[in-house]
């Protein structure tokens, strides 16, 4: 058995949280700061730290991320052995309102039976970090760890809504209890642990009924178990709630922040389309914003995350807002504080404002 | 075995020595282009958008770059299991080998891929061009006018006549003269380098051409005359888009101006016509708190702290605090520095503006060749 890393993407109960968005599509699949959507960076991770038999838990509304991951091409994972994996839910999950991964993973089991490799890396898509897999495997085995899970002394914005359990960490590394308080660590929803111990894991869980892999597998074990904390000391977000979205998606426009996360040697691999070069139109005023391919920029446009192929008519104004592929803001509209999904149109005139804490979200493909 | 109708050769092993100081690291056709593009990109597209699959890309000069750019001819969808994109570069037989000693040699050495396919067309093109054109109405009016040979021409400006192989018809379309680069030009109608042949009288004229001493083994001074003096049925096919020759500086920097201006009727945004590309997978620009960007295209990846204006960047364009840049193309990885200001010039890959200004005037547009550091 070899010493490589089976990778397993998931998608977990609470990812449900960012209303209109997360209403058609899993968490995984979101868009995120211009051209990304959010499996994009744990992919990205992954891919770069040589994992590249990836398979990706599907759950419900997971058409947009089959749509989007195809083959795996994008990522280098189109690949003759090993590559990506769709991992399709069993019907029964329908039926039994089961939330969590945990049925999934069972379902396919097989997935990891096939595998020659000696561990499984098992993440989540609400955190966005780059973390170094190697070196979380190297820190596995040097501390003789059964589990690992990847930590991070705070994230990148403190706005998580949700209550967040954190992890108390001794001296040595080992995690001892979960806590709510100031002191502990942040779970990134990164695990290692070798495969067989994974599968043990999962089988027990689920004949005490379990749902969630980090749930009912890992925090009920931690006294039965040496389970360790990796501290990952790079950029960490975690995106639980629209408000959340909202401003780690703000946050990357400040040039430290975007340094952090993007201007590292590894690449975040994303699925490019063919769409033309962002054109700025004569009279067009943008600052303090980042503009993907594709656009057509006429108006004003000041702190805000354009996607590919929004057109701002000469007139609009759009300001810190975040406007999603093929998003069109008429002449003479105004927008402040808005995230608007896919090809959603904002109608000449039309004035639209939210506030950071409950920005205005305009669904997919509705004019307003 | 099935065959191709068309399969299209692409001349893409020239220099383009006009355009030294952007193609000294790479054949002209991987010239970036556009902003996202390289100039190959339009005539790729065109044959992928024509339905044409099947692809020789004959390299020769520097082909590295380019080769990386073509891959397996993914990018326009030509990555097929019969038929594709193919790199044929010189090659090595048992009695020895040469370079491509002109165009038509290089088709002439690559017979033996015509001869795979066994088209019934065989279209020669070149990578050298920015426009978009339906090559399958090309071939509509060869069937329908009978033709042996279709050239493809377009009217250009009587001042640039002197640079392109002029081409005399009658009424019908049917070419009765053809003088490359002619000092006393007959009219303004110019060959685009686009070569419709019935594969058959190609590979004839290819084996005869070869055989003269005295020849250059080019289409334009040898074997499309060897064919008019024979009475070889030669058409005109005229088109009427745009169409530029970008193969000198002043010429890539207003193809390039071009694209700024609506009217130009080469529309980058029509759906129904794509430019495709090698997939560039770098981050959105970013327009920074004092960047201004006024009627410009711009790649991905580009940082903008300075002023744009009526500018074409590439991607990872770098315009630093309290600069100008205006009216200029920068090519990848170009950086204007604090305070410097760019006027009507070219700035090669990865080169950099220091300090000081560069202006081009109305005559010579300035130019930055790649991987220079210019300080005024």
């Amino acid at each position: 058995m070899s010493d490589g890393i089976i990778g397993l993407i998931s998608t977990r109960a609470h990812d449900d949280c960012l209303q209109g968005l997360t209403e058609q599509r899993p968490l995984a699949a979101v868009p995120f700061c211009g051209r990304y959507r959010l499996i994009d960076f744990i992919l990205s991770g992954m891919v770069n730290a040589g994992i590249t038999n990836i398979g990706v838990l599907l759950q419900n509304k997971h058409r947009p991320l089959l749509d989007y991951l195809q083959s795996g091409k994008a990522w280098d994972l189109s690949r003759k052995r090993d590559g990506l994996v769709l991992l399709p839910p069993a019907y029964q999950l329908a039926n039994q309102g089961l939330a969590g991964d945990l049925y999934t993973i069972y379902h396919n089991k097989d997935f990891l039976h096939k595998s020659q490799h000696r561990y499984v890396a098992i993440a989540g898509t609400g955190v966005i970090c780059q973390l170094d897999f190697r070196q979380a495997l190297a820190f596995h085995q040097q501390k003789r760890a059964q589990i690992t899970v990847c930590t991070a002394q705070s994230y990148n914005q403190a706005a998580y809504c949700c209550q967040q359990e954190k992890l108390m960490v001794d001296q040595a590394g080992q995690v001892t209890a979960i806590i709510r308080d100031e002191e502990g660590v942040h779970g990134l929803d990164i695990a290692i642990l070798e495969r067989n111990l994974f599968i043990e894991l999962v089988d027990s869980a689920m004949e005490c009924g379990g749902q969630d892999f980090f749930r009912d597998c890992i925090l009920p074990n931690l006294n039965n178990y040496h389970v360790f904390a990796y501290e990952h000391g790079g950029y960490a977000a975690r995106i639980d709630c629209l408000s959340a979205f909202y401003r780690h998606n703000m946050d990357l426009l400040k040039r430290d922040t975007w340094q952090q996360l993007f201007a590292q040697p590894e690449l975040i691999y994303t699925k490019g389309k063919d769409e033309p070069p962002a054109h700025y139109l004569p009279g067009a005023r943008v600052n303090h914003s980042l503009v993907a391919g594709g656009c057509v920029v006429g108006g004003t446009v000041e702190n805000s995350i354009l996607f590919r192929g929004v057109h701002i008519q000469p007139g609009a104004s759009v300001r810190n807002s975040i406007l999603m592929n093929r998003t069109v803001v008429e002449q003479g509209a105004i927008i402040d504080t808005v995230i608007c999904d896919k090809e959603a149109r904002i109608t000449a005139g039309k004035v639209l404002i939210g506030t950071p804490e409950a920005p205005a979200v305009v669904r997919k493909g509705i004019v307003m | 075995m099935y065959r191709k109708e068309c399969v299209a050769m692409l001349l893409a092993g020239g220099q383009g020595s006009r355009l030294s100081g952007l193609t000294s690291r790479m054949a002209k056709p991987a010239v970036p282009f556009g902003a996202k593009y390289r100039i190959i990109d339009f005539t790729l597209s065109n044959c992928y958008n024509s339905g044409i699959d099947t692809v020789g890309v004959l390299t020769q000069y520097r082909p590295l770059e380019l080769n990386s750019h073509l891959g397996a001819g993914g990018a326009w969808n030509m990555d097929c299991r019969f038929g594709g994109l193919h790199v044929l570069g010189p090659y090595m037989k048992e009695d020895g080998g040469e370079w491509y000693s002109g165009t038509a040699d290089a088709i002439y050495q690559n017979i033996d891929f015509l001869e795979r396919y066994n088209p019934r067309f065989v279209l020669v093109l070149s990578g050298d061009h920015i426009y978009k054109m339906n090559y399958s109405l090309m071939v509509d009016y060869h069937k329908a006018v009978q033709a042996a040979v279709t050239i493809g021409v377009v009217e250009v400006p009587w001042a640039e006549t002197g640079r392109f192989g002029i081409i005399t018809t009658q009424q019908n379309g049917r070419i009765v003269g053809f003088v490359e680069k002619p000092d006393q030009p007959a009219n303004n109608q110019a060959s685009m380098g686009i070569y419709l042949f019935d594969c058959q009288t190609l590979l004839t004229y290819l084996k005869r051409d070869i055989q003269s001493v005295q020849s250059s083994h080019d289409f334009g001074r040898d074997v499309i005359p060897a064919m008019l003096a024979d009475k070889i049925s030669l058409y005109a096919y005229p088109f009427r888009g745009y169409w530029r020759d970008v193969g000198t500086i002043n010429s890539y920097w207003q193809a390039s101006m071009d694209l700024l201006n609506g009217d130009t009727g080469l529309n980058l945004y029509d759906p129904s016509w794509p430019v495709y590309s090698a997939d560039g997978t770098g981050p959105p620009h970013y327009i920074g708190s004092n960047g201004e960007v006024d009627g410009s295209l711009l790649g991905e990846g580009c940082q903008v702290y300075g002023k744009v204006e009526n500018c074409v960047l590439s991607a990872n364009v770098f315009i630093g605090e309290g600069t100008i840049v205006r009216n200029s193309v920068l090519l990848p990885n170009a950086r204007v520095e604090e305070g410097a200001v760019v006027e009507r010039a070219i700035i090669g890959h990865a080169s950099v503006v220091k300090v000081g200004s560069l202006r081009g005037n109305d005559d010579e547009v300035a130019l930055v060749a790649d991987n220079v550091v210019f300080q005024s």
